[in-house]
């Protein structure tokens, strides 16, 4: 079979590859066409020993480490290619081909150039780097002492800061005018009474701040009479789902109401 | 989008940052974000390139690979 065959069914996990090391369409395209300029020019750089799709992903990463990148003038487009752009170009490539691309941390290397002590330590570095981009201060609206408890642990593990307490409507605004935060975490049923809903959408009229509930009683904030949250856990909650969903927010930074928002909540 | 204020951001340096399994939702979340441009045609420039290497190749025969430009 010819390269070109052996290339063409992979082009589009290419270009996808290409599109989010570089952050825009147009850039990961010049160079998926870059890579196959440098094939055309000599065949050999197209390893034949190793499997097809990493010999094409080879390439490619090869071009555009040679190619000095930063000083592009397109900046990404979205708050999450721009949380990708911070991250260090090796780690971010590293974090891309295992996630992204589903390669082993094996393929990884050879695609890297690197042995597997290095793309392990590749990848912490970009998890590091993105947690780092992320971190911010978190405005917890909980009535439950135990799980306010659980859910500060929970926030300041994951590298963030908590920026207030607040267990009433009234005292959730009171610490977001005291100090803004970069997310909310807030439960619907409040101790006096009063809702976590309501205090949210005070809130949100005057500040644009992603916003994670959780609730016992999910049916009330699913109406469709208003923007429906982007991001809802159910009482009583798993860790996890609760480190996952903060995380997934604040990468995507994403916001109530938005397109944006329903895709990234979806699955 | 200046939400991380350089303190923070420190703390976190230092802390062990996203760990795999928060690493691969954030990358599952990503590759579905992505999934589209896997069912947009090929743009007509990459489609020439590859029709102008399976002519080289085929003029340089399959076998023919290191060091050989023509």
């Amino acid at each position: 079979m010819s390269i070109a065959m052996t290339i063409a069914p992979h082009l589009p996990y290419l270009r996808r590859f290409a599109r989010a090391l570089t952050g825009s369409q147009t850039s990961g395209d010049a160079y998926v066409a870059a890579c196959l300029e440098a094939i055309i020019a000599d065949q050999g750089i197209f390893d034949t020993s190793l499997e097809p799709r990493v010999a094409l992903y080879k390439v490619l990463v090869g071009i555009w480490d040679a190619i000095d990148v930063n000083h592009r003038s397109d900046v990404p487009e979205t708050a999450f290619e721009r949380n990708l752009d911070a991250v260090m170009p090796r780690a971010r490539q590293a974090f891309l081909l295992t996630t992204v691309e589903e390669f082993s941390p094996q393929q990884t290397g050879l695609i890297l150039n690197v042995d597997a002590d290095e793309v392990r330590s590749l990848i912490e570095e970009a998890g590091r780097e993105i947690s780092a981009q992320v971190s911010t201060n978190v405005l917890i609206i909980e009535d439950e002492a135990m799980i306010a408890m659980d859910l500060e642990a929970l926030v300041t593990g994951l590298g963030h800061e908590v920026s207030g307490l607040a267990r009433t409507h009234r005292e959730a605004i009171a610490a977001a005018e005291k100090r803004r935060p970069g997310l909310v975490l807030a439960d619907i049923q409040l101790a006096d009474g009063s809702s976590g809903l309501d205090a949210v959408n005070e809130m949100l009229e005057e500040i644009d701040v992603p916003v994670i509930f959780i609730t016992a009683y999910p049916e009330r904030l699913l109406t469709g009479e208003r923007p429906e949250p982007a991001f809802l856990i159910t009482k009583p909650f798993q860790t996890d789902t609760v480190r996952a969903v903060i995380s997934q927010a604040l990468f995507f930074d994403t916001r109530a109401g938005t397109q944006e928002a329903v895709a990234a909540a979806r699955g | 989008m200046n939400r991380a204020e350089p303190r923070v951001a420190e703390d976190a340096k230092s802390g062990a940052g996203l760990d795999d399994r928060l690493q691969a939702h954030i990358g599952g979340q990503l590759k579905s974000m992505y999934d589209s441009y896997l069912n947009a045609p090929i743009p007509d420039r990459l489609v020439e390139l590859l029709e102008k290497l399976d002519e080289v190749s085929r003029e340089s025969g399959p076998d023919e690979t290191r060091g050989s430009d023509k």
